[in-house]
């Protein structure tokens, strides 16, 4: 007759394998660990690359991974948010042994998905020889798998492991890559470092049946989650889109586009300069991490215990102001310490590239980038803890606007002029920042209403 | 034919609907709580026989029930019923997302609420009607329970008295409790000549709200004691979360979750006996808990309930040695069989050729009846105990010498009118209106010798006695047996109650309409601590 029925209280619980809600906020990060090691791998490859080889292998080659690292996030990125959260779904039901299959199902979904997407992309209108077409198209597939195995491994939260496995590939990757690329050309480039990607995978899933219990699941549980979970897909899908749609208008709409001779067109100094700048925040992606370990999580779970454990109103409202408090602390900290290192890139920039000795073309671009980089990093932070209260479709209203900004913003920038390219980029991350905190803000400030009522799901 | 009403979907404009001034949907409006025509029961079948008699008036039912009841009609409903409308009062509709007026609403109805939770009454109901009167027809749970407005007023009632209990606990009894009053206050209500309640609870909140809002006589008829029964409830409830450690504070009062509900309860009673013209129980102790409860002295009346004296009085037992011992009831732990079977071992021991039949339906608790038969073997007793199940009473009357009622709660159990027209004495544990049925009333005039024995509850020894003191003493059992067919058919004839109802009925629907008046001198009496305790 009380009716107590909260659904809230699966965010609450302790046991070890169930920190997965947690790391369901790190689903969108940890994609950062893997974009990093392709960066650093891509640079690398290109520095060393310039001596063995002419720079229209190295080109082709580049092109050809950011086509499919750009494709293939974008086609896994829902397929990735709603495995994490059949992980914890399935953790919660204490159906462990079934996450194995789903790995399976996941992949085998993505490839199915992937297929059309390759064929035509590669077979049908890019013009690459057969052999480097071959080995475009088995790098494809070896990095959905791994988006989908690292998934997996961050919802154990064996970073460092997924960490260690990325940047094993990524030497491995490269020398091969350096090796074959004499007598294979970019063919033998894509060869090396897909092997690298393969050494990365495989160490994954041997992590992953070493992890998980093996036993009997359903490969075709992955379609009843996108049933149950679909506004988690479309999130997925429509922040990858917002991450890369600004350099997709570049490419389609810049006076300076590069059309290659195989039909696919880039824009490398915009693509570089956006890529080297989303590097340097990768101190503040790090501190974000450990801001949501520790202190954010703590308090927030306090929250909802108390809540649930019959606290009365004045210590709900107190660790309401705790969590406040806490989340003040946070930003702040993440804009002292992030904002300072953009500032000194900002500034920095002329210094860096005469180090580098790289043209100056790009610099105004690296400079945006840069800013643009510490405000999307802002905006994860208030997303992952909007994601926490569950406020699916407001971050799907968030990712959306994202992207119409930066669609929109860059196509702008573009008929501003050459020295405006990558203003798009920033002032859409700033703007759709500036949302986030204001709904985050106003959401926790009226927290007790907010749990009790307004998004409380045992309440119609 | 009957129209049905759902009170979360009322036709359109019912809600708005102003009646004019001799304008009636019927000429009696019973207000019935989880019982007619959903569920079955004494004070259904009680309720289904008045429709029946009054067959010159017509009625229109309001029944409050929860979603799992209003699933099943039990009942043939008679022509004269004109319309059901159904309250269900776990969920209110609704309604819109957001008026304008939604914030001042809200702080209207926080202090009559705050009073409702603490020593409430009329005077906190007619405040509530008032305040939400102008929008009635478009208010529902969006605005009224799950609004910024409705959270503040939440969040304020707790810190004014109860701010040291869980939170999640009070919020969700809250909602609960303003779920049942509001849809015991926005459901339409018919117009009728007379309101009759059937309860205090919500059927009596809906009482007092027909008496404010239409000036129309209120009479009121308790079975059993809604809130005394509720009182019960929470003091067995598991799912009241009990609060903080108990205080050494002598000062300040412990406030409780139960406080909760058993004062919004009392409020609801309060509030009706305030307001009803006439309050009627079945006995005299049921009387004394109303005086009790604040129900003022002059409108109280007992009618107690009736039987058919003429038919039973034909199934008298002939003349012979009195062997056989009935317990006719439902075997049930309420029941308490078990005393029953103890005292049988009691009896056959002086008796041995002495009969124990238990009549009644054995399936509601199958674990029981199976512990009662084990009982029976454990005490050798298969020879002379038997269970007969449901049995027709007009073939067994005449079969038994005794009655016994080992109960441990009854109101005014029927066998014991229906027995007693038979003349057959009764052995009885002194609950409800036993005492009273073997003894008479407190102004039996000339006052009849006892019709049985009256026991302790849970003492075979005690029930034994009595039931060997009536085998055994042949004078004794003829003049128990007399004088209790002589108190049923004096007291308990059933055309006598149905014209007690009838004058009522018609007194009443010729009264004028008179708009409700706040006694102002009951306001300022002391609410007994019963309600806190």
């Amino acid at each position: 007759m009380a009716g107590i029925g909260f659904s809230l209280r699966r965010l609450t619980r302790q046991d070890n394998l169930s920190g997965i809600l947690r790391a369901y906020g790190h689903a969108v990060f940890s994609s950062t660990g893997p974009w990093l090691a392709t960066v650093l791998s891509l640079g690398s490859i290109s520095l060393f690359g310039i001596k063995m080889t002419d720079p229209a292998t190295l080109q082709s080659f580049r092109l050809i991974v950011i086509y499919n690292f750009a494709l293939s996030l974008i086609a896994a990125g829902p397929v990735m948010m709603v495995t994490t959260r059949q992980i914890a779904d399935l953790v919660f039901a204490k159906r462990v042994d079934e996450c194995a299959s789903l790995f399976l199902g996941s992949v085998l979904f993505l490839t199915l998905i992937d297929l059309p997407i390759i064929v035509g992309l590669y077979i049908f209108y890019a013009e690459f020889d057969p052999l480097t077409t071959a080995m475009a198209c088995i790098n494809f597939f070896l990095v959905s798998g791994v988006w989908i195995a690292s998934v997996f491994l961050s919802t154990l939260k064996a970073y460092s492991r997924v960490t260690l496995a990325f940047f094993a590939g990524l030497v491995i990757g490269a020398g091969a890559a350096l090796l074959a690329v004499s007598d294979f050309g970019t063919a033998g480039l894509l060869a090396g470092f897909s092997l690298g990607i393969t050494v990365t995978l495989f160490v994954l899933i041997g992590e992953l049946y070493a992890e998980y219990p093996v036993g009997r699941g359903s490969y075709l549980l992955i379609f009843t989650a996108f049933k149950n979970h679909w506004i988690l897909g479309l999130n997925g899908f429509i922040y990858n889109i917002a991450l890369w749609t600004d350099k997709i208008v570049m490419w389609f709409f810049a006076p300076e586009r590069e059309m290659h001779s195989s039909g696919l067109i880039s824009y490398p100094d915009y693509d570089s300069a956006m890529f080297i700048a989303y590097l340097t925040v990768v101190p503040g992606m790090s501190l974000f991490l450990v801001i949501i370990e520790t202190g954010f999580f703590e308090r927030y779970h306090r929250y909802y215990q108390d809540m649930l454990n019959h606290g009365t109103l004045s210590t709900i409202r107190q660790n309401q102001q705790t969590l406040i408090s806490n989340l003040n602390a946070g930003m702040r900290n993440m804009i002292v310490l992030q904002g300072s290192l953009t500032v000194l890139f900002v500034f920095g920039a002329v210094k860096m590239f005469e180090l580098a000795q790289t043209d100056f073309t790009q610099l105004f671009m690296f400079r945006f980038g840069v800013i643009g980089s510490f405000f999307q990093c802002m905006l994860m932070f208030s997303t992952v803890m909007l994601s926490y209260f569950d406020l699916q479709r407001i971050t799907l209203a968030l990712m959306g606007v994202l992207a119409v900004l930066s669609t929109v913003l860059t196509i702008v920038s573009i008929n501003a002029g050459y020295a405006y390219y990558g203003l798009g980029y920033m002032a859409a991350a700033g703007i759709t920042f500036l949302i986030s905190y204001v709904i985050l803000a106003l959401f926790i400030q009226n927290l007790p209403y907010n749990s009790f009522v307004r998004y409380n799901k045992a309440i119609t | 034919m009957v129209t049905q009403i759902d009170a979360q979907n009322p036709p359109r404009g019912l809600l708005r609907k102003k009646y004019k001034p001799d304008e009636y949907d019927a000429d009696v409006c019973l207000l019935l709580e989880g019982t007619y025509p959903y569920v079955t029961g004494g004070v259904s079948n009680w309720v289904h026989e008045v429709i029946q008699m009054q067959s010159d008036k017509t009625f229109a039912l309001l029944c409050i029930a929860t979603e799992d009841q209003i699933k099943h009609v039990r009942y043939e409903m008679p022509d004269n019923i004109v319309s059901l409308t159904v309250v269900s009062i776990q969920n209110i509709r609704q309604g819109p997302k957001y008026f304008r007026k939604q914030r001042k609403l809200c702080k209207q109805l926080e202090k009559p609420l705050v009073n409702l939770l603490e020593r409430g009454s009329a005077a906190d109901l007619v405040s509530i009607i008032k305040s939400i009167e102008p929008y009635k027809a478009f208010l529902g749970r969006q605005i009224l329970l799950n609004s910024i407005p409705a959270w503040d007023l939440v969040t304020r009632m707790y810190s004014h008295s109860y701010d040291d209990l869980s939170f999640i606990d009070f919020f969700w009894s809250w909602r609960t409790l303003l779920n049942g009053l509001y849809a015991g206050l926005l459901a339409p209500l018919p117009r009728a000549r007379v309101y009759h309640a059937l309860s205090t609870g919500y059927a009596g909140l809906v009482a007092a709200r027909a008496k404010i809002e239409t000036g129309r006589p209120v009479m009121l008829t308790e079975h059993g004691l809604y809130t005394n029964e509720r009182r019960i409830e929470l003091a067995m409830a598991d799912w009241l979360h009990d609060t903080t450690a108990p205080t050494l504070e002598l000062g300040k009062r412990h406030n409780d979750l139960r406080n909760v509900w058993t004062n919004a309860f009392s409020a609801y009673a309060r509030a009706c006996y305030e307001t009803c013209d006439e309050i009627i129980t079945l006995h005299e102790v049921n009387r004394e808990m109303q005086l009790h409860d604040g129900a003022p002295a002059d409108k109280l009346r007992v009618i107690p309930n009736g039987v058919d004296t003429d038919h039973y009085g034909k199934l008298k037992p002939p003349q012979r040695p009195r062997r056989t011992v009935a317990l006719i009831g439902r075997v049930v732990p309420i029941k308490d069989v078990a005393t029953f079977i103890q005292a049988a071992k009691f009896v056959v021991e002086v008796v041995p050729d002495a009969e124990f039949l238990v009549m009644g339906p054995t399936e509601e608790d199958e674990e029981y009846f199976a512990r009662m038969l084990s009982l029976v073997e454990q005490f050798g007793l298969e020879e002379n105990l038997k269970f007969l199940g449901g049995v027709n009473l007009t073939e067994y009357l005449p079969k038994t010498d005794v009655i016994v009622l080992t109960s441990i709660s009854e109101s005014q159990p029927l066998v014991i009118l229906e027995g007693g027209a038979a003349a057959i004495p009764v052995v009885t544990t002194n609950v409800g209106a036993c005492w009273e049925m073997l003894n008479g009333k407190s102004d039996e005039r000339p006052l009849l010798p006892p019709g049985g024995h009256v026991t302790p509850v849970a003492n075979a020894q005690a029930t034994a006695n009595g039931i060997i003191h009536l085998l055994t003493d042949e004078q004794a059992y003829n003049s128990y047996s007399e004088a209790m067919q002589k108190r049923i058919a004096t007291y308990y004839r059933k055309s006598d109650v149905d014209d007690a109802y009838r004058e009522l009925y018609t007194t009443l629907s010729e009264r004028p309409t008179t708009p409700f008046e706040i006694d102002s001198a009951l306001a300022e009496e002391e609410w007994p601590a019963l309600a806190s305790a």
